[in-house]
């Protein structure tokens, strides 16, 4: 039966590719930024699967992703064709800044990658493991300096639930914020930050040249090819990923949703899909337009008790 | 001399015919985004990348290479030609090089902006072959506290920009640190100024504001002074080339630019703009004829081009050396290498010496190339100021609003520009310098960043500013260079 449903499917995927044209998929951020590569491979992905017969993809840099949001709910009405595109730090962003549109604004549609966050030092550090490190955060908080991205940001949302499982206080967290990757990784290596927190994308070649070494990962399971333990495992109850997913027009009409979120359906169960997840590094988290609605409003829960705890959660 | 055998087997690669062909096409390209505002190198490679999916990666980044220098010559280009800098290592170019163009002297402003490109494109790409991994390395043991006092030793330079009154130039340059603060707050993460504005939370983008204050304040200044004025023709009086005296005043701002470019773009947070406002004060404290700088000195030409296109040569050492993005083309060039599974990192020269030395092999063809192809232009650029001022104006208003718009596809940013430009003018008839403004923007916030990141990581401690002796020495420098003229004074005035 399955296997008759999949030649069925087969079948009529060229025609699928005609039938649904082109998309057009609305970024928040700007050409080369981590949005934009992600959406780039669902294009990819999707017409190499002749899904659709091409997609345009607009960038809107700025406002925490919340400026795509608003041109989105702006310019896109009733197009059945549009998607915006967001992450982690979206979700979080309007918590702590009031904003005038949040994705509270958008029909979740599908969330479709990710990579697990996890912590790194230097090769000479002086903390060997992770129990290494939460021993001295515990006995004297303000010496540890944790670098990663932005303020609020999704790797200072990782600290702060590290240090919450750990039983301290997330504002002690003496937290040095950075521009971009680059800075982080540069941060680290030169010892100017004591430890650094990512997707394993971005520190692969200072792990592979023995540079940096992974403490652990917030994943709920070990991860192929990394060889470090999960937080769980030592004891911190933390899993945190920064994620990619879709978002639909609030003025659809059902069968306009079901007709997109069938197509990223189809693209997140294909072969070209499953094979780019690995030649990136991503982990599939596909979720479905129910569960990701559902995943969105259990992470807002769990991300706003966290910003209120850091004293950052907008009033 | 492995380095060499190394670098010919680049040259090997480099040199055949496809490879020459995409390197042309890069430093083509590369040179036209450069002029264009708001459409920068790093825009380019993006727009490109999913084109090049089917290239073999040599050849991809051979043209990503050729765009990324010729991006530095095309935005001089626009700067001395049109006032209107194409990105921010340009600035300091449009001071005395648009200057020059109006004084009729835009074929030697043009002549040393390409030949002191070349010299510094050139040297700093063999600083880059043999000292990359080294100098990456070295870069690493500097942290948020030396960041902090170069900026420090950059704002004070800033003083030698003032002109004639001091009042008006802190006027300009703490409405420049003002407009600086706009945005979140980089520790806090709390919006300032934004005033409920989404597009405001990001700051203010130094693009535009420099199109704002140079072009578009210059443009309503000369419609409201001009309307009624006989056009007179500022397109070329005097020689197309360089003459003798050009040649002996260039050479070494062309080298004094090199050696404060390379070092400062290797830097992580180093980028173009410091070592541009350093090699121009640089001149203008070194030159016999400080009073010509800002009226169109060849000096404060050939200097910060040369540092300008330097600091991109550096930026390359610690993505090649160590996978580490230092500016935007470099962090889209790295997302390039992902897409042919290339993973930069401390191994690339090891793993993939071909392509490695391919790539910087073709820096210095490039180099050559845009020489080649920029030195004939200058004949037909200069043609670009013959166009009635009216046109040429309306232009450059065009192509500046364009500019704002493309660079975050948003159209508060076309009203900021607007706006300031609205200042600039206001300023312009007020005798207030625009430069302190500018570099009190670019600066200011960096400056903040890093101090505060600093005193977090000393938890508080100030002392961190002069006990590492890098940021001491910066420090001094920093002394040294507002003592220096009084001491001068004194001492000329014993007898």
């Amino acid at each position: 039966m399955r296997k008759w449903l999949g030649w069925m499917l087969l079948a009529t995927a060229p025609a699928f590719a005609q039938d649904f044209g082109r998309l057009e998929m609305i970024v928040p951020g700007g050409p080369g930024s981590g949005q934009d590569q992600a959406a780039r491979a669902f294009e990819e992905a999707l017409r190499a699967e002749k899904l659709i017969t091409g997609a345009q993809i607009i960038h809107y840099a700025g406002g925490g992703g919340m400026i795509a949001v608003s041109q989105f709910l702006t310019s896109k009405a009733g197009n059945g064709n549009a998607v915006v595109t967001q992450g982690a730090g979206h979700l979080s962003f309007p918590l702590s800044n009031k904003t005038p549109v949040s994705l509270n604004d958008v029909v979740p549609l599908a969330r479709l990658a990710g990579e697990y966050e996890l912590l790194v030092v230097r090769a000479n550090s002086e903390f060997k493991t992770i129990d290494d490190l939460i021993a001295k955060y515990k006995a004297n908080p303000s010496s540890i300096t944790w670098g990663a991205g932005s303020t609020g940001s999704t790797d200072h949302i990782f600290y702060a639930l590290i240090s919450k499982a750990a039983g301290i206080d997330p504002k002690k967290l003496n937290y040095i914020p950075h521009a971009n990757t680059g800075d982080i990784v540069a941060a680290v290596l030169g010892g100017h930050v004591q430890v650094g927190a990512g997707g394993f994308q971005d520190f692969a070649p200072q792990i592979q040249a023995g540079r940096m070494r992974v403490l652990a990962v917030g994943s709920p399971e070990r991860l192929k090819g990394i060889d470090a333990p999960t937080l769980r495992e030592r004891g911190l109850d933390v899993v945190y990923t920064n994620w990619r997913a879709v978002s639909a027009h609030p003025s659809l009409t059902v069968a306009q949703l079901d007709r997109l979120s069938a197509l990223f359906e189809k693209m997140a169960k294909s072969k070209t899909w499953q094979k780019m997840l690995v030649d990136k590094g991503w982990t599939d988290l596909y979720l479905d337009r129910k569960g990701y609605a559902e995943f969105m409003k259990s992470e807002q829960q769990r991300v706003g008790a966290i910003l209120e705890e850091l004293g950052m959660r907008a009033k | 001399m492995d380095t060499l055998a190394a670098l010919a087997q680049g040259f090997a690669v480099a040199l055949t015919p496809a490879h020459l062909l995409w390197a042309a096409i890069g430093v083509t390209l590369g040179t036209a985004v450069g002029m264009l505002p708001g459409i920068g190198p790093s825009t380019t490679v993006a727009l490109l990348l999913p084109a090049t999916f089917g290239l073999d990666p040599a050849s991809a980044f051979i043209m990503f290479g050729g765009i990324y220098y010729g991006a530095q010559y095309g935005g001089s280009t626009a700067a001395i030609l049109l006032n209107t800098p194409g990105e921010a290592g340009a600035m300091m170019t449009a001071i005395d090089g648009n200057a020059m163009a109006r004084a009729g002297r835009a074929g030697p402003a043009l002549a040393t902006a390409a030949i002191g490109s070349f010299i510094a494109g050139t040297v700093a790409t063999l600083g880059l072959t043999f000292l990359a991994p080294w100098l990456a390395e070295v870069a690493l043991l500097l942290g948020p506290s030396e960041y902090a006092t170069l900026m420090v030793l950059a704002l004070t330079t800033v003083s030698a920009l003032f002109g004639a009154s001091v009042a008006r130039g802190l006027l300009s340059l703490f409405l420049g640190l003002l407009l600086g603060t706009v945005g979140l707050d980089p520790q806090l993460g709390q919006p300032r100024f934004a005033f409920g504005v989404m597009e405001l939370l990001d700051g203010i983008d130094t693009v535009i504001v420099a199109v704002a204050l140079f072009a578009v304040g210059e443009t309503m200044h000369v419609a409201a002074r001009f309307r009624f004025a006989v056009e007179t023709m500022h397109a070329m009086s005097g020689s197309l080339w360089m003459s003798a005296a050009d040649w002996a005043r260039s050479w070494k701002p062309w080298l004094r630019g090199t050696a404060i470019g390379f070092p400062i773009g290797a830097l992580p947070a180093g980028g173009s703009e410091v070592p541009t406002v350093l090699s121009y004060v640089t001149e203008k404290r070194l030159s016999k004829h400080p009073q010509e700088f800002g009226k169109g000195a060849i000096e404060g030409v050939a200097g910060p081009e040369a540092a300008n296109n330097a600091s991109a040569a550096g930026a390359l050492a610690p993505l090649l050396a160590l996978g580490l993005p230092t500016s935007a083309t470099a962090a889209m060039m790295l997302a390039g290498f992902q897409q042919f599974g290339i993973r930069p990192g401390p191994l690339l020269f090891d793993s993939k010496p071909e392509f490695v030395w391919g790539l910087i092999a073709s820096l210095y063809i490039g180099n050559v190339m845009l020489l080649i192809l920029n030195l004939p232009l200058i004949g037909i650029w200069v043609h670009v100021l013959r166009i009635p001022r009216p046109w040429l104006f309306g232009g450059i208003l065009c192509f500046s609003v364009l500019g704002a718009y493309t660079l975050n596809t948003n159209t508060v940013d076309v009203a900021i520009l607007l706006l300031i430009g609205l200042a600039g003018f206001g300023m312009r008839m007020m005798n207030v310098p625009v430069v302190p403004c500018l570099l009190g923007l670019i600066l200011g916030p960096m400056l903040e960043l890093q101090i505060r990141k600093a005193m977090m990581i000393s938890l508080g401690d100030p002392a961190v500013f002069v006990t590492r002796p890098v940021s001491l020495l910066f420090l001094l420098l920093a002394l040294a260079f507002l003592a220096a003229p009084v001491l001068f004074r004194y001492r000329r005035r014993r007898p």
